[in-house]
C-alpha cells in the first residue's frame, strides 16, 4: 500500500495587492506519496508556484492563506509555528528553484552557503553531539558528486557567478538531496537552462530521488518534462486543479478540455498533426469569471458551466472538474 | 482599444500613487508645514511690522520670551517672533531658486551630454566629477568670498554647487533608452531620433528629479542658512534665519533663544521638503510597493 | 579616474588662486610701499605666462612649498600637517558613533517595516537630514555644558581639541598626531579621557547628518536584498533567521552603503567648517574658515586641492571594499 506523505485540503490563498483581492488559490487538494514525482503543470498565473510556496510557507508578505490544511506526515503545516517548521524546512521538505543565477547569495562561495546549511541542520547529521568540519566536508564532496560535479573541491571553493547555470542548478540538487529530505519541491527547475543540459539535470534528479525513495513535486509549464519524469500529474488552472492522475492515463486520454487543449498545443514529433493553440488568455483572479472559470475559453461550454462551477468527478484513479463528466 | 487600456492603466496609477500619498500622514504633515512657510514667506510682511529689522531699541534687548515678545528679544532688541516671520521670505524664495535653476541647468546638461556622447560627454562629465570633488560648502564660500558678499551671490555659488545631481539623472536616463530598440528603428526610419528620445526620457526622468529636487530644496535652506550664519549672507538688516543665528550664538549662554527659535525655524521648513521628498519616493518607486 | 580629475582640480584651484583671487594679497598690505610691489610680482612669478605659472605652481605642489599661511601663523605645509590630524579624529570617531546607530537602526527599520518603529526611526533620520549644524552644535553646547552644570551634573567641555592646564601637567609627544592615540600609546590616560570628552559633542553633532542618511539606505536596500530569490533560497532552507539577516542579507545590503560612507568619509576630512568653527576645534575646517575670514588664498588653495585628493583616494579605497564585499567585481 501507498505510505501518504503529503495531503493537501481545500488549500485558499489570496493576494492583497493595489488592484484588489486575488484569489490564487481556489481549493487545491492534492495528494502525494512516498516516492512519488508528481507533476503540477499549468499555465503562468495558474497558482502552481504558489501552491509549492504555500507548503513550504514561503508566500510573500502579501499573501495569506485563509482556508486549507496541508498534511506532511500527519502534520498540520499551517498550525505548526516558525520555529518547529524551521526544524523541518530542509531536513524534511527541501526546495530547488526556477533559476540558479539568482537563488545562490553572489557574494558567498559554494562552501560557505553549503556548510551553512548543513550547519544548520546538524541535528539531522548521524552522530550529531559532535559536527568536525572534516565530516562536513565530506559530505559536501559526495554530494557533489552524486550530482556529477567535475573538480569538486574547485567547485566548492567558488562564487555562484563563477559557476555555470547547470552547473549551479546541479550544486542546488545537491544541496537538496545531501539532507535526504522525505519531499523536495522543485519549482521550475530547468526552465532557465538550455535544453541539453536540462535533460541531464532531470537525468540526475531522477536518479537521487530513486535512490533516496525522496517524493518530489515538480512544478512546471512543460509537459515533455512531466512525460518524462512523472509519476502523477495534477493539471491547474486558475487557481483550482482541473485534472489530476496517472500520466501514462491523462497523457493518453486527457478528459478536462483544458488538459485536451495542452496536450494539442504540445510539438509532437511522432505525429503530424498541426499544433494548436488555447484561445484566450488565464482569467484575472481578481474578478475571475462565473461558474466554472474555463468556460469563456472551453470549446465544449455549456449553458450550466457559465452558472455554477463543476465539482470534482472521479474516474478509477483520476479526478476530473468538468460538467462533462459530472 | 489598446491605447485606452493603457490610458487607463496609467490613470489608476497616478490615482493610485495619490491615494497612497494622502494616505501617508508623514507627508501631509510635511506638505502642511511647507504650505505655512510659504504663506509667512508671501504673506509675512503684511501680517508683522515690514520694518522690524531697522526698529532698534536696546532697553529692550535680550529680553526672554513672555508674552508681549512670545520668542524674545535679540541683542538690538528687536521682537524675535516678527524678525523670523519676515526672514521666511529670504529663506524659502532663494532655496526654491537655487534648485530650480539648479535642475534646468542639469536637465539641459545632462540631455546634451547624454545625448551627444563621445567627447563632449566625457568633457563634462570629468568636469562634473571634478565639481564633485571640490568641498561643496567651501565652493560656494569661495565663490561668494571672491564676488562679495550679497544675497544674488549667494544664489549664485549655490547655483554652481548643485546643478551637477540632475545632470548625472539626466545623463544616466538619456544613454540607457538610446540603447532601446524602438530609438534604434526610429533612427533607420530617418526620424529624427531625438524627438521619440526625449518624448520617452523625460516621463521616466521626471520621477527622480521631482524627489531630488524635493529634498534639495531641504538641503539647499541649511547651506543658505550656514553661509549666511558665517557672514557670507545678505546684508545684516535683511532679516534671515542663519544670521539671527548667528546673533545668537554669541548670547549663547545669557540669551539661548535668540539661536534657538531661528535654528528651529530652519529646522522644520527643511524637515517640511523632506518629509514630502522621502514620501514621494516612497510613492514614485515601485520597487517599494506592494 | 584619479589623475585627470586631480589634475582639473589643480588647474581650477590654479585659476582661482591667480584670476579669482589675488595673488599678491598674502604678502603685500596697505603699508607696503609701492616700488615693491613689481618685485614681489617677480619674485612670485605672476609676471610670467599663465602656462609658465602653471607648471611652477604644480612644482610648488608637489614639493610641499605651498607659502605662508596667515591664517595658521605659520607655513601652509605645517599648517596642514597641524590640523588635518585631528580633522582625521574628528570624522574617525563621527562615523564610528554614525554605522554603530544608523546601520542597526536601519535594520530595525526594514525588519519592521511600515511598523511604529520604521515610522519612528523614518522622522529621526529625516529629522537629522533637515538639521542645520551649526544650530545643532551650539544648542548642544548650550544643554551639556552650561544647563547640566546648571543643574549640578557634569559639563562636558565645549570648546577646543584639550585643555591646556593639563596637557601641561600629562604631556603627550606627537607620534601620529591622532590625540587621543598617542595618549594611549604612551600610556597617558588622563589626556585620553581628557581629548576624548572633547571630541565627543563635534562627533555627535557631524554624526546626527550622517546617521540620517545611513539609517534610510541600510533599510531601503535591506528590504532590497530581503527580497531577493536567495534569501528565499536560504529560508527554504530553514536556516536559523539571524543568520539569514545578519549574514546572507546584510553582506548584501552593506555594499550601497559602504559607498555613501565613503561619500562621508571622503566630505567630513575635507573638514567640517561649521562644526570645527562653533567648538572652536583645530581642524582643518576651523583653519579654512579662518583663511577665509583672513582672506589667505594660499591655505584656502591648498585646503582645496587636499580635500579633492583626500575625495579621490578615498573613491578608491570605497573600490577596494567593494570588491571585498561583492566578489563579482574584479579590478
Amino acid at each position: 500500500m501507498d505510505e501518504k506523505i503529503l495531503e493537501v485540503k481545500n488549500l485558499r490563498v489570496n493576494f492583497y495587492t493595489y488592484r484588489g483581492v486575488v484569489k490564487a488559490l481556489n481549493g487545491v487538494n492534492l495528494d502525494l506519496n512516498k516516492g512519488e514525482i508528481l507533476g503540477l503543470a499549468g499555465e503562468t498565473g495558474s497558482g502552481k508556484s504558489v501552491t509549492g510556496l504555500s507548503i513550504l510557507r514561503l508566500l510573500p508578505q502579501n499573501a495569506r492563506v485563509v482556508e486549507g490544511e496541508i498534511f506532511f506526515k500527519g502534520r498540520d503545516l499551517l498550525k505548526i509555528s516558525e520555529k518547529e517548521y524551521n526544524l523541518i524546512r530542509g531536513k524534511e521538505i527541501n526546495a530547488i528553484f526556477q533559476d540558479p543565477h539568482t537563488y545562490l547569495n553572489p557574494v558567498f562561495t559554494i562552501k560557505e552557503q553549503f556548510k551553512d546549511i548543513l550547519l544548520s541542520k546538524k541535528d539531522s547529521l548521524k552522530n550529531s553531539s559532535k559536527i568536525d568540519i572534516k565530516k562536513l566536508d565530506e559530505i559536501m564532496v559526495s554530494a557533489l558528486k552524486d550530482v556529477k560535479m567535475p573538480a569538486v573541491d574547485r567547485v566548492l571553493r567558488m562564487y555562484p557567478h563563477e559557476l555555470s547555470g547547470g552547473m549551479k542548478q546541479r550544486v542546488m540538487l545537491a544541496i537538496a538531496f545531501s539532507l535526504q529530505p522525505s519531499l523536495i519541491i522543485a519549482d521550475e527547475p530547468t526552465t532557465a537552462l538550455d535544453v541539453t543540459i536540462q535533460a541531464q539535470v532531470l537525468e540526475i534528479m531522477k536518479e537521487l530521488q530513486r535512490k533516496y525513495n525522496t517524493s518530489v513535486i515538480l512544478i512546471t509549464h512543460d509537459l515533455g518534462v512531466i512525460a518524462e519524469t512523472c509519476q502523477k500529474v495534477a493539471i491547474m488552472y486558475a487557481g483550482r486543479i482541473v485534472e489530476y492522475g496517472r500520466v501514462s492515463e491523462v497523457f493518453r486520454n486527457p478528459l478536462h478540455p483544458y488538459t485536451k487543449g495542452l496536450m494539442e498545443a504540445l510539438p509532437r514529433a511522432d505525429i503530424d498533426v498541426k499544433v494548436k493553440s488555447i484561445p484566450g488568455t488565464v482569467p484575472d483572479l481578481v474578478s475571475p469569471p462565473s461558474g466554472c472559470t474555463f468556460h469563456p475559453r472551453c470549446p465544449y461550454a455549456m449553458e450550466i458551466c457559465k452558472r455554477q462551477s463543476p465539482r470534482p468527478s472521479y474516474v478509477k484513479e483520476r479526478m476530473v472538474e468538468c460538467h462533462l463528466y459530472s | 482599444m489598446k491605447k485606452v487600456n493603457e490610458w487607463e492603466l496609467k490613470k489608476k496609477e497616478v490615482g493610485y500613487a495619490l491615494w497612497l500619498f494622502s494616505r501617508n500622514k508623514l507627508v501631509v504633515f510635511g506638505s502642511l508645514i511647507v504650505v505655512f512657510y510659504t504663506i509667512l514667506a508671501i504673506f509675512g510682511p503684511f501680517i508683522v511690522n515690514p520694518k522690524i529689522s531697522e526698529q532698534v531699541d536696546l532697553s529692550n534687548a535680550l529680553k526672554p520670551p513672555t508674552l508681549q515678545h512670545i520668542f524674545g528679544t535679540d541683542d538690538l532688541g528687536r521682537d524675535l517672533l516678527q524678525l523670523i516671520v519676515l526672514g521666511a521670505r529670504f529663506d524659502m524664495s532663494i532655496s526654491l531658486m537655487v534648485v530650480l535653476t539648479a535642475t534646468l541647468i542639469g536637465v539641459t546638461i545632462g540631455s546634451i551630454s547624454g545625448y551627444a556622447g563621445g567627447k563632449v560627454d566625457e568633457i563634462i562629465m570629468r568636469f562634473t566629477d571634478i565639481l564633485l570633488a571640490f568641498p561643496g560648502l567651501v565652493f560656494a564660500m569661495g565663490i561668494t568670498m571672491a564676488l562679495g558678499r550679497s544675497a544674488v551671490n549667494l544664489f549664485l555659488a549655490l547655483t554652481l554647487v548643485w546643478w551637477t545631481g540632475y545632470a548625472r539623472i539626466m545623463r544616466g536616463q538619456v544613454l540607457s533608452e538610446k540603447e532601446k530598440l524602438y530609438v534604434q528603428a526610429a533612427k533607420s526610419l530617418g526620424i529624427p531620433d531625438f524627438l521619440i528620445l526625449f518624448k520617452h526620457v523625460f516621463p521616466n526622468a521626471i520621477y527622480p528629479i521631482l524627489v531630488l529636487a524635493t529634498m534639495d530644496i531641504g538641503g539647499v535652506m541649511l547651506s543658505a542658512a550656514g553661509l549666511s550664519f558665517i557672514g557670507l549672507g545678505p546684508s545684516p538688516f535683511e532679516p534671515e534665519w542663519g544670521q539671527l543665528i548667528n546673533r545668537g550664538a554669541s548670547y549663547l549662554f545669557i540669551a539661548p533663544w535668540i539661536m534657538f527659535f531661528p535654528g528651529l525655524a530652519v529646522l522644520t521648513a527643511s524637515l517640511g521638503f523632506n518629509l514630502i521628498g522621502d514620501g514621494l519616493r516612497d510613492v514614485l518607486d515601485p520597487r517599494l510597493r506592494r | 579616474m584619479l589623475v585627470p580629475v586631480v589634475l582639473g582640480v589643480t588647474i581650477m584651484t590654479f585659476y582661482l588662486s591667480r584670476v579669482v583671487l589675488d595673488p599678491l594679497a598674502a604678502y603685500v598690505t596697505e603699508k607696503t610701499p609701492a616700488y615693491l610691489i613689481p618685485v614681489i610680482r617677480h619674485q612670485l612669478g605672476l609676471d610670467q605666462p599663465f602656462y609658465v605659472q602653471y607648471l611652477y605652481y604644480l612644482r610648488d605642489l608637489i614639493t610641499l612649498n605651498w607659502g605662508w599661511s596667515r591664517a595658521g601663523h605659520m607655513s601652509v605645509a605645517d599648517a596642514i600637517a597641524t590640523f588635518f590630524p585631528a580633522t582625521v579624529e574628528l570624522t574617525t570617531v563621527s562615523i564610528i558613533i554614525t554605522l554603530l546607530v544608523g546601520i542597526p537602526l536601519g535594520i530595525i527599520s526594514a525588519l519592521r517595516n511600515n511598523k511604529i518603529e520604521d515610522h519612528a526611526s523614518r522622522v529621526f533620520s529625516l529629522i537629522g537630514i533637515s538639521m542645520p549644524v551649526f544650530w545643532l552644535g551650539l544648542s548642544l553646547q548650550y544643554l551639556f555644558t552650561y544647563w547640566t552644570r546648571v543643574q549640578g551634573w557634569f559639563a562636558l567641555p565645549s570648546t577646543g581639541r584639550y585643555d591646556p592646564i593639563l596637557f601641561a601637567s600629562h604631556p603627550v609627544q606627537r607620534i601620529t598626531g591622532l590625540l587621543i592615540l598617542d595618549s594611549l600609546i604612551q600610556g597617558n590616560f588622563v589626556m585620553a579621557v581628557d581629548a576624548f570628552l572633547h571630541i565627543i559633542l563635534p562627533a555627535i553633532t557631524l554624526a546626527f547628518l550622517n546617521i540620517g542618511v545611513v539609517t534610510r539606505l541600510t533599510r531601503s536596500s535591506m528590504l532590497e536584498v530581503l527580497r531577493q530569490d536567495y534569501i528565499t533560497f536560504a529560508k527554504s532552507y530553514g536556516l536559523p533567521q539571524r543568520i539569514v539577516i545578519y549574514k546572507y542579507a546584510l553582506r548584501n545590503a552593506m555594499i550601497p552603503v559602504v559607498t555613501s560612507t565613503g561619500l562621508m568619509i571622503g566630505g567630513l576630512l575635507g573638514g567640517a567648517i561649521m562644526t570645527e568653527s562653533i567648538f572652536a576645534f583645530p581642524g582643518m575646517g576651523w583653519l579654512s574658515y579662518r583663511a577665509i575670514i583672513f582672506n589667505d588664498s594660499n591655505t584656502i588653495m591648498a585646503y582645496v586641492v587636499l580635500s579633492a585628493f583626500v575625495f579621490v583616494l578615498v573613491n578608491l579605497l570605497v573600490d577596494l571594499i567593494y570588491a571585498w564585499l561583492d566578489p563579482r567585481i574584479k579590478y
